[in-house]
């Protein structure tokens, strides 16, 4: 019997890493991270980051990696099956968000419509 | 149909309605070549109660909108108003809109049946920003007044007698009400808006033409203001513009900003400018005849574009609104409205909206 997995969003180890050390820096070890999206950007919506020290009362909250994720409700229809990944190096474009819900991405990459 | 509550006051002053957008609008009050006149000499009353309008409240009214539209938003003064445009992500127009930013509030002036596409548009792209979106179409009426002497009429219930400056609003006391004006002006003709709640609209319109007798201030139809934005070149949702047409295809690069970043349909739009991409442009076209909206446009027999708009100046003589393709958008060139050459026609100049 196969079971399906309830859509959420993930965060993978390396961007986890990031987000611990970045807090760090910031002097907001602990905080959590909101993951969002707000309108606007070439292609209609746009991804957001930032540390909080608490979620808001109705958002989703995600724990992987040792980091607490913040989803409000409206963006979570639109983040949902998302992987929240980190691309370094040289041509490292840092956070990346792999959206299976986006239809296009706007040229430079951090915007997208669903 | 919609009906305005100052329709029995207007039937009483000789009006002949018409159907405009599902509303029943004044199309002139008798003499047409009359209003006419009126507009380019003196000034008009006109009401456009019709074109819908919506109240913005919030302190994140003004980003959002920036972020949604092709304007330079950001940054906007109280007592400024700006036009910008509301586009999907392909660059194409969901409606012109004048940002008239009051002390506390935005008012926005939509097009005729389109506020519930501005709303749910603006909803969509709305995450937990602090804007509140408010019709206030039904329970306001707008008057404009258009025509060189139309400052002056304002400027009568201004302290000191103060011009209302291009592209400015403010609140302004008529018949002991607040009531906003918004002052923008059509291809420089004065143009001032004046919004009013429903039930005050019969004291402030009466307050209005006691004001502009010394100015010959009259009442028109939506006709004599029809055929004024067609000779200026101006065009308008449901017309020239719908959801298919891009801004720089409609002539109004003067409602875009290529220098603020990303907003919806920014790549599209962008991309369309510098490359130049667009394949037809909106002209302005005299006719001989009355032609219907729609009609073709030939040169030598090779299809070239549609008429969008058509009006009277005088007896054998019309000014219309076509989109022509590039090659063809020549100022000059003569054509025929038909294949079987049955109208002359001739192109007058590209219709355009510079910043």
């Amino acid at each position: 019997m196969t079971t399906t997995q309830p859509l959420t969003i993930h965060i993978t180890e390396k961007a986890a890493l990031h987000v611990k050390e970045y807090a760090s820096a910031e002097s907001k070890p602990g905080y959590g991270l909101r993951v969002g999206v707000k309108g606007g950007g070439c292609s209609g919506l746009t991804y957001t980051l930032s540390l909080e020290l608490q979620p808001q009362e109705t958002d989703k909250i995600i724990d992987e990696h040792d980091v607490r994720l913040f989803v409000d409700k409206k963006g979570y229809i639109f983040l949902a099956g998302t992987t929240l990944d980190y691309s370094d190096g040289l041509n490292g474009k840092g956070f990346v968000f792999n959206n299976p819900n986006a239809k296009t991405t706007c040229g430079c990459g951090t915007s997208f419509s669903v | 149909m919609v009906t305005s509550s100052l329709d029995s006051i207007y039937r009483a002053d000789g009006a002949v309605f018409t159907n405009r957008s599902g509303h029943n609008i004044v199309g002139h009050f008798g003499n047409f070549s009359k209003e006419i006149e009126v507009l380019q000499n003196n000034a008009g009353l006109l009401d456009m109660s019709y074109c819908d309008r919506l109240k913005v409240i919030g302190d994140d009214a003004i980003d959002l909108l920036n972020r949604l539209s092709t304007n330079q938003l950001d940054g906007m003064d109280i007592g400024s108003v700006r036009w910008t445009i509301l586009t999907t992500p392909k660059g194409r127009i969901i409606d012109v809109l004048r940002v008239a930013r009051m002390e506390d509030h935005l008012i926005i002036g939509a097009s005729p049946e389109r506020i519930r596409n501005i709303i749910d548009w603006i909803d969509f792209y709305t995450f937990g920003e602090d804007v509140e979106l408010v019709d206030v179409s039904q329970n306001t009426v707008e008057f404009s007044l258009i025509g060189p002497t139309a400052p002056l009429v304002l400027a009568k219930f201004v302290t000191g007698g103060k011009v209302f400056a291009n592209d400015t609003c403010d609140t302004v006391q008529i018949a002991e009400t607040s009531i906003a004006v918004i002052r923008s002006d059509m291809k420089g003709y004065p143009r001032i808006n004046v919004i009013c709640q429903s039930n005050v609209a019969i004291n402030v319109r009466q307050s209005l033409f006691e004001a502009g007798k010394d100015f010959c201030l009259m009442a028109v139809g939506f006709q004599a203001e029809d055929f004024l934005r067609i000779t200026l070149g101006i065009p308008i949702y449901g017309f020239e513009l719908d959801d298919k047409v891009d801004p720089l295809t409609a002539g109004l690069l003067g409602y875009v900003n290529f220098e603020k970043g990303c907003y919806v349909g920014q790549e599209v739009v962008t991309r369309l400018n510098t490359y130049q991409k667009i394949k037809k442009k909106l002209m302005m076209i005299q006719l001989r005849d009355e032609v219907n909206l729609g009609a073709e446009i030939y040169s030598d027999n090779t299809l070239i574009g549609e008429i969008t708009s058509v009006a009277s100046v005088e007896q054998g003589q019309w000014n219309s609104l076509a989109y022509v393709k590039k090659t063809y958008a020549i100022p000059g060139l003569v054509c025929t409205i038909g294949s079987e050459s049955l109208v002359e026609a001739r192109i007058i100049a590209e219709c355009s909206i510079k910043v």
